[in-house]
């Protein structure tokens, strides 16, 4: 008892720490906005790990959307600031009904972020352990699996991203399945499997879920012997997807009108990782790693996120192999280890196993991800190895030969290690010096690290010392494991989160409006939710099929990073576009004199030259894409042009001003660049080797672009460095009309009010998806077929309204509705003897009436404190509501706010008193059982 | 309940039925006298006669109840003839006396002994807040508890009766669907049989589709079955969100308390109508909790379902009172059948061996009780000039046997006349002000959905009624200076775009020494 009161007073105190440091860090990668020129103009930061983007550049803006809006007490079907419109609840990825999220709608944000990756760790093991446990594998034995089962590769590194929402899940569905197997309270269990698949939906990653239930059908199929519970299993999970049913339709819908659909059932067939990625799982860190100092991709591109996820650490899978080898008997090891092998064999495209992705749906999806099942079966298998360990102890010569062998490796290690460092340092000059240290480090520990560990290991297994040697498995994992990757993610400071930097302040002072970016990553879609700005793109991994192929119609020219980079005003107005945020003067004629970006050409003391012939055009500014591997160089850069060895112009920047992977317009004094005449741009610094120089990318030759002034069609509003802000003049976001006047712009309804001469057809910049409805004067129209919202009206003056109504959705949300109530009595009728039970004499033995009305006056008095307290928490309802002209809008008042106190109110005051009496009875039948 | 007697029922039974005819209840007036409700009178009578000229229901009227409710007022105009009064008579008095009989039915399972009866029904009876609209719902509850267990035609009636309630009123629907849910729901999880249980709630889902099956074939027949689907849910829409047309905030004891130091100012807020609204809360907290402990200790009977479903039905009318206050009443008859029950239970207890804090309690719920009649006193007064006003003879056409002021008539009468003298039948009138009632009165047809158009407070419908306007060109526009701005914004500034209209395509003059704005097309002069 005193030892639980000790733990339980240390997890409070834990917690209190954890909440008051939460005020001063948060766990998301913000610092990758480094990565943007518009993000360190005032100053630059080392970007912690460049792989970290898609919780920063996505999740994070749709979570920021999705609580703004849930807390006005609205449900975010649709987003009205990217794309033109695009589907929200329908992007699974947005993660909004997902449980753990719950918390960041409710709890301030930065404590929010930090509990949230938390809690999903404490549940990957927990799930995790607790279906080690009903496999009957030792408490020990589960830790050391369960621990495992997060810090292997793939949870890890995942965290952030909605893969991790659901594959937590997967050991609680293997659970649930042992369960099942096992045959007791079956139907609690059937319910919990229905709620883990609608769950498993709700997380927001389908593919991780096809995957899961993939495996888990498989699984269930083996280890569920009564062909009854194995119907019943099916169902259930049916029941769960049903569940989840006005989340799956318009999912299904989005889809099906996505270019997603066109690309992934068009493509080539499968996903794979290449095959000499596969020692990542083994020595991730040979090639460095994206959260250390020196980092290279492989060559297809294929990152060090996909490929290390089935990394577990070498010494415990030395472990699990040869205990698998051993104990190959169980079944349990032969369903992990036949199950690894096929994986990795569909994985790495091995045949024949690879076989199985060129079947229909399975060819689809991203199968190279199922690595992740790998690292998790590997836990697995180390859990059931560890818990048998007695039955893999080994002949006592074996252990001298091998502690002889292990000695002696250590021996030799030594001046071989040092010697190949020598060699590689002299052979590798320059940039390898600096990851070479980096290299030998890391081999080193791991070296050492994983001999010493096999020393220990033995010696336990020998002495037969079976809880000893579970901690030196334990030992293996802080090592190999949670010291490599506890950084992955570096903690952030929180004034980092989304920071007003000067752009974002311009952009603050003008009207809203659509932007653009163009040529240099800036501002890229999707964070502009964070700042509350519209922007004309969406990153959502599906994306409205008919908008972006005109999209990409209208702007054809997009740069290796995919941004567009060339833009016309008439497709800018066409899409309604106020603003471009670029790196370049929009108002120049820009012509490419070299492309390619793949190729670094360092730039020292030795210049680079580029020779051209001149067009007639006159030369204002050059264009160039730098690399600065990624930190601040000491040294001067310079730019000249020479015609004829006659130099025409020069100019001398700073290396630290430059940014990695961007594009640099440096204006030059306007040259007329005679036709036919041979020039050379020369490039050059004050560095005298590569490992203080910035770079130029190119192909062949650097990458260049020639700049020209033209005619000023667009408005600079704002310029520093190479960001410039632009306005579009012109922009409407009614074409077609004389007059119109915008009522209501909310992100689901848009209400105007239009007037012409004559009948037109009008263009409402507002992306056309099925359940948008628009009413002229009140009836409903039909829309002509067009990636805006296009229609005809007829002449004088007109009420529009375009209403997002998708049908799909309510169809959805009957069809859940039904599933739940289904469950409900199904569940409850299951457990009729357990509700029906008479437990009034365990109450009337603590209560009587008097007792009852003073508990139920002290449960009201505690309640309307809490009530009190809880009404101070100021909850921003906005003014969206007020369409019409009442009492509310007059007063600013808003009805939301009563109605919240009253359910909240209802809630409280029935809740605590009923708490109030339950804790009396507790209290006293504990001093009972004392007594 | 405990017998009555022959003589106590045929007694009861014209109580019902004679003080709502002839006295009306406190709070309203009755039959025979006083001025017209221009608004909820109004838009009854004008709606009945809209119809009469050939208009349809929802499609070219927006009404805010069911058709059940409205359609029977328009069969009477069209039997018997229009006339204001038989709106006062159907709404006030045979609906409340049919609403007062379906609630008897409710509660006599309640058991109740004849010293709570007594004082129960006679606040009943004359507490407003009972109309057909609530005795829908009670005869619903009553019949889905009596007879839920027996013969399947019960159960096919039940079906028929949910849909009435909500061709009555979408409220009625959702109270009366929510009981469904919960007995259904029970029956699912806790009967042994399951055959049983699915096969009564077959014969229910057959009623109801028999109903709705006829409903639905008679107004796609007349044409309006879209527009009733559309308006009945913009109405469910608009009034459960911030875009209802009439509602205020919440009255806040914080805001009194805060702005009043302690003084006898906060005595009197303590017992005033506003505090009211927090002890009705708190009286349905009570009762669940009550419900609960009844669950707890096995001492719940079938009674206990009663009060469960009264303390639902009070609860969810309570929700509506969030915004309109003014609802009050709706959710007043559950209170005070909740604390009838309990005075029973108290008076009992006390009875066989009370405490001095049972004592306290029934002493409570009898000053609670006695402040809620305390409401009514400013009622009372209007008694005191019945008599006289009944010596009062008028002859005011399309008006009917009914008496009221002689504001009201000159009003009335000089609206009429202007109206007479300057347009036909067939002509257009639109009233700016909220006063449908003039459109039965005058009998002439409103060339918009909006009868109130205080309603068309949003933009698609003041947009709707612009086109409305702009289409028929009314002939008149009427605006009463002096009439009642609800929740003090009044129509001038609800609706700008129509102001905007009337200045522009519109002269104005004036009648009734200048209380009437009286508009008239330019191109007429």
């Amino acid at each position: 008892m005193k030892i639980n009161k000790f733990f339980l007073f240390l997890a409070i105190g834990f917690i209190i720490l954890f909440l008051l440091l939460s005020n001063n860090f948060i766990y998301l990668p913000v610092d990758i906005l480094n990565y943007f020129p518009a993000f360190t103009l005032e100053k630059w930061i080392r970007v912690h790990n460049s792989l970290l983007a898609d919780p920063v550049f996505q999740f994070e803006p749709w979570r920021i959307y999705a609580k703004s809006r849930i807390l006005m007490g609205e449900l975010p079907l649709w987003n009205p600031y990217n794309g033109a419109g695009v589907p929200f609840l329908a992007n699974p990825q947005t993660g909004l009904f997902y449980p753990l999220n719950f918390f960041y709608y409710f709890l301030p944000t930065q404590l929010a972020l930090n509990v949230i990756p938390f809690v999903k760790m404490v549940l990957m093991v927990g799930f995790t352990y607790i279906y080690l446990r009903v496999l009957n594998i030792s408490k020990l034995a589960s830790v050391c699996g369960a621990i495992l089962s997060f810090f292997a590769g793939f949870t890890v590194m995942w965290i952030l991203w909605p893969h991790t929402n659901v594959f937590i899940l997967f050991p609680l569905m293997l659970f649930i399945t042992e369960r099942i197997r096992i045959g007791k309270k079956i139907n609690r269990y059937l319910l919990l499997l229905a709620i883990v698949y609608f769950i498993g939906v709700t997380g927001g990653h389908p593919e991780t879920l096809f995957h899961a239930g993939i495996l888990h059908f498989i699984y269930s199929i083996i280890r569920i012997k009564q062909t009854r519970n194995l119907i019943l299993f099916f169902i259930f999970v049916l029941l769960g997807f049903l569940l989840s049913a006005f989340l799956l339709f318009p999912f299904f819908e989005y889809v099906f009108h996505s270019l997603l659909m066109v690309n992934r059932f068009n493509g080539p067939a499968g996903y794979y990782l290449p095959i000499q990625g596969i020692f990542y799982n083994f020595f991730p860190l040979l090639l460095g790693a994206p959260h250390l100092e020196y980092y290279k991709a492989l060559p297809d591109g294929t990152h060090f996120q996909e490929l290390a996820g089935g990394f577990s650490g070498i010494f415990v899978l030395l472990i699990v192999i040869f205990g698998s080898v051993r104990l190959f008997k169980l079944e349990i090891v032969r369903i992990y280890a036949i199950g690894i092998v096929i994986l990795l064999g569909i994985v790495y495209k091995i045949f024949p196993f690879y076989l199985v992705s060129d079947l229909p749906i399975i060819n689809s999806v991203a199968n190279h991800r199922l690595i992740g099942f790998v690292g998790f079966g590997i836990s697995i298998l180390l859990a059931v190895v560890a818990h048998n360990i007695t039955g893999i102890r080994l002949n006592s010569k074996v252990y001298k030969r091998l502690f002889l062998a292990l000695f002696v490796l250590l021996l030799v290690s030594v001046p071989l290690l040092t010697l190949s460092f020598i060699i590689g340092k002299n052979l590798f000059p320059g940039q390898a010096e600096k990851f070479l240290p980096q290299l030998f480090k890391y081999i080193s520990f791991y070296f050492y690290s994983t001999v010493i560990l096999i020393i220990l290991f033995l010696f336990m297994l020998k002495r037969n010392m079976q809880k000893m040697s579970m901690f030196v498995i334990l030992l293996a994992i802080l090592l190999q494991n949670v010291l490599l990757f506890y950084n992955y993610v570096n903690l952030q400071p929180t004034t980092s989160y989304y920071p007003a930097h000067e752009l974002v302040k311009q952009l603050y002072k003008i009207p809203k409006g659509a932007i653009l970016q163009v040529g240099n990553l800036n501002f890229p879609p999707n964070i502009n939710l964070a700042y509350g700005f519209t922007n004309i793109q969406s990153e959502d991994a599906i994306g409205v099929a008919d908008f972006q192929t005109a999209f990409r119609k209208a702007f054809p020219t997009r740069n290796h990073l995919g941004i567009v980079d060339r833009v016309e005003i008439n497709a800018l107005r066409e899409f309604g576009i106020s603003y471009v945020i670029s790196d370049y003067n929009l108002n120049s004629n820009i012509i490419n004199v070299s492309s390619g970006v793949n190729h670094l050409f360092p730039i020292t003391q030795k210049p680079t030259v580029l020779d051209f012939l001149g067009k007639g055009n006159t030369f204002s500014e050059v264009r160039i894409f730098t690399a600065t591997y990624n930190r601040q160089n000491s040294c001067n850069f310079f730019v000249s042009l020479y015609q004829d060895e006659r130099i025409l112009f020069k100019k001398s920047m700073e290396c630290r001003d430059f940014r990695d992977n961007a594009f640099y317009s440096i204006p030059m004094s306007d040259v007329v660049l005679e036709n036919g005449k041979k020039y050379k741009l020369e490039f050059s610094s004050t560095a005298p080797n590569a490992a203080n120089a910035i770079a130029l990318r190119g192909g062949r030759k650097p990458y260049i672009d020639i700049l020209s002034r033209k005619d000023k069609k667009f408005k600079l509003l704002w310029n520093k460095e190479n960001v410039y802000l632009w306005g579009v003049p012109g922009v409407e976001k009614i074409i077609g009309v004389e007059k119109y006047k915008i009522l209501k712009d909310d992100p689901e309804k848009l209400s105007l009010v239009t007037y012409s001469y004559k009948r037109t057809s009008i263009s409402i910049k507002k992306t056309m998806y099925p359940g948008w409805n628009v009413y002229v004067d009140n009836a409903k129209v039909q829309t002509e077929s067009h990636y805006f919202m296009k229609l005809q009206i007829p002449e004088g003056a007109h009420y529009i309204v375009a209403k997002y109504e998708p049908l799909l959705f309510v169809i959805g949300v009957i069809l859940s509705g039904v599933t739940f109530l289904a469950l409900i009595i199904y569940f409850a009728r299951s457990e009729r003897k357990f509700l029906l039970k008479n437990r009034a004499g365990l109450y009337r033995a603590y209560l009587t009436q008097d007792k009852i009305l003073r508990l139920y006056l002290l449960g009201f008095a505690i309640a309307l404190v809490v009530f009190l307290i809880l009404s101070q928490i100021k909850i921003d309802f906005g003014d969206r509501a007020f369409e019409g002209i009442n009492w509310y809008s007059e007063n600013k008042y808003s009805r939301r706010h009563d109605q919240y106190y009253f359910l909240m109110a209802t809630i409280i005051f029935i809740i605590v008193p009923i708490l109030t009496t339950v804790f009396y009875i507790w209290k006293n039948s504990q001093k009972k059982k004392k007594s | 309940m405990e017998k009555f007697s022959k003589k106590e029922k045929v007694i009861i039974t014209l109580i019902i039925v004679l003080v709502p005819l002839l006295l009306g209840s406190l709070f309203f007036i009755t039959p025979w006298y006083g001025d017209i409700n221009v608004i909820d009178e109004g838009q009854m009578g004008a709606w009945a006669n809209h119809m009469l000229h050939g208009k349809l229901m929802y499609k070219d009227i927006y009404i805010t109840y069911g058709p059940f409710y409205v359609y029977p007022i328009y069969v009477i105009f069209k039997l018997i003839g229009p006339e204001a009064f038989y709106v006062r008579l159907f709404y006030g008095s045979v609906g409340t006396s049919l609403g007062i009989a379906a609630l008897l039915l409710f509660i006599s399972r309640f058991n109740l002994k004849k010293i709570i009866f007594y004082p129960l029904f006679i606040l009943l009876v004359f507490i407003p807040g009972v109309s057909i609209r609530q005795g829908v719902i009670f005869f619903f509850l009553w019949l889905i508890l009596e007879h839920s267990n027996r013969k399947f035609l019960y159960n096919f009636l039940s079906g028929i009766t949910l849909a009435c309630c909500f061709l009555i009123t979408p409220e009625a629907g959702i109270i009366a669907g929510f009981a469904v849910f919960l007995l259904y729901g029970k029956k699912l999880i806790f009967d042994k049989n399951l055959k049983t249980v699915f096969l009564s709630l077959l014969s229910f889902i057959a009623g109801l589709m028999v109903l709705s099956g006829l409903f639905v074939a008679w107004a796609q027949s007349e044409g309006w079955l879209g527009s009733y689907i559309s308006t009945t849910r913009d109405v469910l829409q608009s009034f459960s969100g911030s875009n209802l047309p009439n509602g205020k905030g919440f009255p806040n004891p914080l805001d009194f308390f805060v702005a009043n130091s302690p003084s006898i100012g906060w005595v009197k807020y303590i017992v005033s109508k506003d505090m009211l609204l927090y002890y009705q809360f708190l009286l349905f907290m009570i009762s669940f909790l009550y419900l609960v402990t009844r669950k707890l200790l096995s001492t719940y009977d079938k009674r206990d379902n009663l009060l469960l479903l009264i303390t639902l039905t009070g609860y969810i009318h309570y929700y509506s009172l969030v915004g309109r206050t003014g609802n009050f009443f709706l959710a007043l008859t559950p209170t005070i059948i909740i604390l009838a029950y309990f005075a029973q239970k108290l008076l009992l207890a006390i009875k066989r061996n009370g405490t001095r804090t049972q004592l306290g309690l029934l002493i409570l719920i009898l000053l609670i009780t006695g402040r809620i009649l305390y409401i009514f006193i400013p009622s009372l007064q209007n008694l005191k000039g019945l008599t006289t006003q009944f010596e009062r003879k008028q002859q005011f056409e399309r008006l009917g046997p009914v008496t009221i002021s002689f504001e009201q008539e000159v009003y009335f009468q000089l609206i009429r006349n202007y109206v007479e003298r300057n347009t036909t039948r067939n002509d257009y009138v639109y009233f700016l002000s909220n006063e449908p009632i003039m459109y039965l009165l005058v009998d002439r047809v409103n060339p918009s959905r909006y009868d109130l158009p205080y309603i068309a407070h949003s933009p698609e419908k003041r947009y709707e009624l612009l086109n409305a306007l702009k289409l028929n060109s009314p002939k008149l526009i009427f605006y009463d200076t002096v009439s009642w701005p609800v929740d003090e914004v009044s129509n001038k500034k609800r609706l700008p775009e129509i102001i905007d209209f009337i200045n522009d395509y519109y002269n104005k003059s004036y009648i009734g020494n200048g209380r009437i704005e009286v508009y008239t097309l330019k191109d007429e002069k």
